[in-house]
């Protein structure tokens, strides 16, 4: 009878504990989430040059890759890949790739998607320069690949960040033939099914229930381009939509006073400067860059134009990155030492107009700045820093002439024609925040990053050493010194890194945000039982 | 016969005029995309593009530009036909009301109350229309959240975009007067007298011959409706033709050239149409134009 009673209690302890398990996996799945984005997706082809911010944070979603880069642990995390090898003198990585992952259209996921992703990437005019070292990709089963490389590499993974696509979908010379090609129909291994995108660019998006990793909680994704800012806080107030994924710092207040939501800043690794063209004869010389750099109160800027959310730079590299020289000062705002910089090597005003010359031949400190006009409603912050930026310059004698430019004309004359003195840019970079290809001078081509010129024997030595450098610690210090030396040389003015600002309604449970892709730990996220009754789409 | 086919002749002129002018315009602007291309041969590129009507797909949308237009444009056909039956639904009456009483001082408060509600400038109309019903009965009438709202909500926001593209930047006003005005002169005509004194109803004969007049103000009006439609679709997110258009032209960097010049023609071909159709209903209200 014991016996019996001991039983029917250990059954029923395992009932129980199953059903907890049972509740507490089951409470969490549920519910449609409506997200709002600035503007619509464009191509979901990862590599078509049509793509924009909120397509890659779509990709998350939809594609995956071997490796991703983790930001707070400073590490590469394996997602297709299982492990990987490299090879004693660093020329070969060999990915070992899951079995268990499989396409949207139940193909299987094999190392020749891999071989054709790497190759339709080396295909693209854009990618080509940086997989250039790769010089084979070697299929070694279903589910091994190895990549060779032309010189040793310090940690190779950092290449393959990339979204992997599936080869099936492709003809034999990388054509897109299907009726639905992959911009239009993206298909990937990752936790969200792409549904349909209708003509006025929403698009919906399905739990993925064969998904081989974690599988999400929120049944139904909908984004909803929204390119006005203050429809999108309506939409957000009247629950339109339930997360928006950025608020313009001038609708925060109005959000964040509201209870009915959560904001919460994320580091959007990107950041505004202005950068001198070192082919200019006079913003050639590092003293007049840290002259008119000294000469702007950048804290200022940041709290009365941005609401002082944001980070003031000393560097290209902000804080939420790994390679963040937190003893690094910016340098301070002092008119008078710039004026006595300036003095000091010779430009000085002497007839009389408000603007120094040289002495020696008269050559006048007289720039323009360039800066786009385009969304000027929306963005009147960029027009109030480069005015901020001009008076700031004339109280120490230089002076600033500006041109707002359509984006067209702009990209042109920064990226192509390189036809500027001095130009206001914003940089946005993904998880792999490489800063330093815009300072290395085998960038200084049409179309390449360091448009501005700059040449530096010790900045490019730090570059080379880095790029071969096989110890995480001693690319650190590389690091370090290389953000230290552009601090004094001030090939850009660094202003700041606006913080982005995501808010979401109260009833959804977000447990964090990636920087630059945004979802990709949807996994976690879930709407609580409570709420989700009101979650569910309509019609 | 010769008149028709002389106004139809015209009006296709006048289209490719058009292309040719808007196809100039559009290589004048800087395009990233094709900077080693000469504005004279993108012109060339936004001529052959106009004249063949291969549009193709559109950069962002993903669709071809021939489904964006139709689908589009059939939403903002609705928004302006909705908007044109509110505006004769309204100056018909009153009009023909003014027309029989016009030394009555009430149809002298209800012109200078058109005239005053209709010289408020569509933008403000919208603007205003839409924090009226936020503050006053929390509802916030956007097309973005049609599907959160019951019914009669959904018809509002249907009906406000077309209410304030009815009644702002004087259309209103100008189709009351015309009416009134051509009213006035239909019935000091000696048929009308006739038709009376034969104790006829005279509202039907009325109504056909006004059907001119509203034709011309529908046909000068058109391009102000055209313009009018898309700042009403941008602020009610009523995703038409000119929400497209918008978004194509304010996009940052290079622009969906393609689809601004399609949308573009779509506009002005439908501006052509009812001039065309003004015409036609001219001649065919008037026997006298029909004499070549």
């Amino acid at each position: 009878m014991k016996r019996f009673f001991l039983a029917a209690l250990m059954l029923l302890c395992l009932f129980m504990l199953t059903g907890i398990g049972y509740g507490q996996s089951g409470d969490r799945r549920g519910g449609d989430l409506r997200y709002g984005e600035d503007e619509l997706a464009g191509s979901l082809n990862p590599y078509d040059a049509n793509a924009v911010s909120t397509s890659d944070r779509l990709f998350a979603l939809i594609y995956e890759p071997l490796v991703r880069y983790d930001v707070d642990k400073d590490d590469f995390i394996y997602v297709l890949a299982e492990t990987s090898k490299t090879s004693p003198d660093g020329k070969k990585l060999t990915f070992m790739l899951r079995t268990t992952p499989r396409w949207h259209d139940d193909k299987p996921f094999t190392a020749a998607d891999v071989k054709f992703t790497y190759e339709y990437i080396r295909s693209k005019q854009k990618y080509a320069r940086k997989y250039q070292h790769i010089t084979a990709i070697l299929e070694e089963g279903p589910s091994a690949i190895s990549f060779i490389f032309a010189a040793s590499q310090s940690d190779p993974r950092d290449f393959f960040t990339r979204w992997i696509i599936p080869k099936h979908r492709f003809g034999a010379h990388m054509e897109d033939l299907q009726p639905e090609p992959l911009k239009k129909y993206p298909i990937g291994t990752g936790p969200y099914l792409f549904g349909n995108m209708t003509i006025d660019g929403e698009i919906n998006l399905q739990l993925n229930d064969r998904y081989w990793g974690k599988t999400a909680n929120i049944l139904n994704l909908v984004m909803k381009p929204q390119p006005d800012p203050q429809s999108k806080v309506m939409a957000l107030t009247y629950d339109g939509i339930q997360l928006a994924t950025e608020i313009k710092p001038n609708y925060l207040a109005q959000v964040a006073q509201d209870k009915k939501f959560f904001t919460r800043p994320y580091s959007s690794f990107s950041f505004d400067a202005f950068a001198y063209n070192c082919r200019n004869p006079l913003l050639s010389e590092a003293v007049v860059r840290r002259a008119m750099t000294m000469a702007l109160n950048r804290k200022s800027l940041l709290d009365n134009f941005y609401f002082g959310k944001g980070q003031e730079l000393a560097g290209p590299v902000i804080d939420s990155s790994p390679f963040y020289n937190a003893e690094l000062r910016p340098l301070p705002y002092n008119p008078e030492k710039a004026k006595a910089m300036l003095d000091s090597v010779g430009f000085r005003d002497q007839d009389g107009d408000g603007i120094r010359e040289r002495i020696t031949d008269k050559a006048k400190l007289r720039f323009g700045l360039i800066v786009p006009v385009e969304k000027e409603a929306q963005s009147t912050e960029t027009g109030q820093v480069a005015n901020a930026f001009k008076e700031a310059m004339a109280r120490i004698g230089i002076a600033i002439e500006l041109e707002h430019l359509n984006r067209d004309v702009y990209d042109k004359r920064q990226f192509v024609e390189r036809k500027f003195d001095i130009i206001w840019v914003r940089w946005e970079f993904d998880t792999g925040y490489n800063v330093r290809e815009l300072f290395d001078a085998n960038e200084d081509f049409v179309n390449g990053k360091n448009f501005i010129g700059y040449r530096n024997p010790s900045i490019q030595e730090l570059i080379n050493k880095f790029t071969h450098a096989p110890d995480p610690v001693y690319k650190r210090d590389l690091m370090m010194a290389f953000q230290e030396v552009l601090r004094d040389e001030c090939p850009y003015t660094f202003l700041y890194s606006i913080n982005a600002t995501a808010a979401w309604t109260r009833r959804l449970i977000v447990t964090s945000i990636d920087p630059y892709y945004f979802f990709t730990f949807i996994p976690d996220w879930y709407f609580p039982v409570t709420s989700r009754a009101r979650t569910r789409m309509m019609d | 016969m010769k008149k028709i086919a002389s106004h139809i002749f015209t009006t296709v002129l006048l289209f490719l005029a058009c292309g040719v002018l808007i196809s100039l315009l559009l290589s004048l602007v800087p395009d990233y995309e094709r900077y080693e291309l000469s504005t004279w041969r993108r012109f060339l590129e936004n001529l052959g593009t106009f004249l063949t009507f291969r549009y193709g797909d559109a950069v962002v949308e993903q669709y071809p530009i021939f489904d964006i237009l139709c689908a589009r444009g059939v939403k903002t056909a609705l928004l302006i036909a909705g908007a044109l039956i509110l505006t004769l639904g309204i100056s018909i009456p009153l009009g023909i009301h003014a027309a029989r009483h016009k030394e009555h001082k009430r149809a002298r408060f209800i012109d200078g109350l058109i005239y005053g509600l209709s010289s408020v400038p569509i933008l403000v109309w919208a603007t205003l229309l839409l924090i009226f019903f936020q503050r006053t009965m929390d509802v916030f009438l956007h097309w973005q959240l049609l599907s959160n709202y019951p019914l009669g909500w959904r018809l509002m926001i249907y009906l406000l975009p077309m209410i304030c593209l009815a009644l702002g930047d004087g259309m209103l006003a100008d189709m009351t007067r015309h009416i009134r005005d051509e009213a006035v002169k239909l019935l000091e005509q000696d048929f009308v007298r006739s038709l009376r004194a034969r104790n006829v109803l005279v509202m039907p004969h009325l109504c056909r011959g006004l059907i001119p007049t509203v034709m011309a103000v529908i046909a000068g009006k058109i391009a102000y409706l055209f313009g009018g439609a898309i700042v009403v679709e941008y602020i009610f997110g009523w995703q038409g033709l000119g929400f497209a258009l918008y978004g194509a032209v304010s996009r940052p960097g290079s622009k969906d050239y393609p689809l601004i010049l399609a949308a573009t023609m779509l506009f002005v071909a439908a501006a052509l149409l009812i001039n065309l159709l003004s015409s036609l209903s001219a001649i065919w209200a008037d026997p006298r134009l029909r004499k070549d």
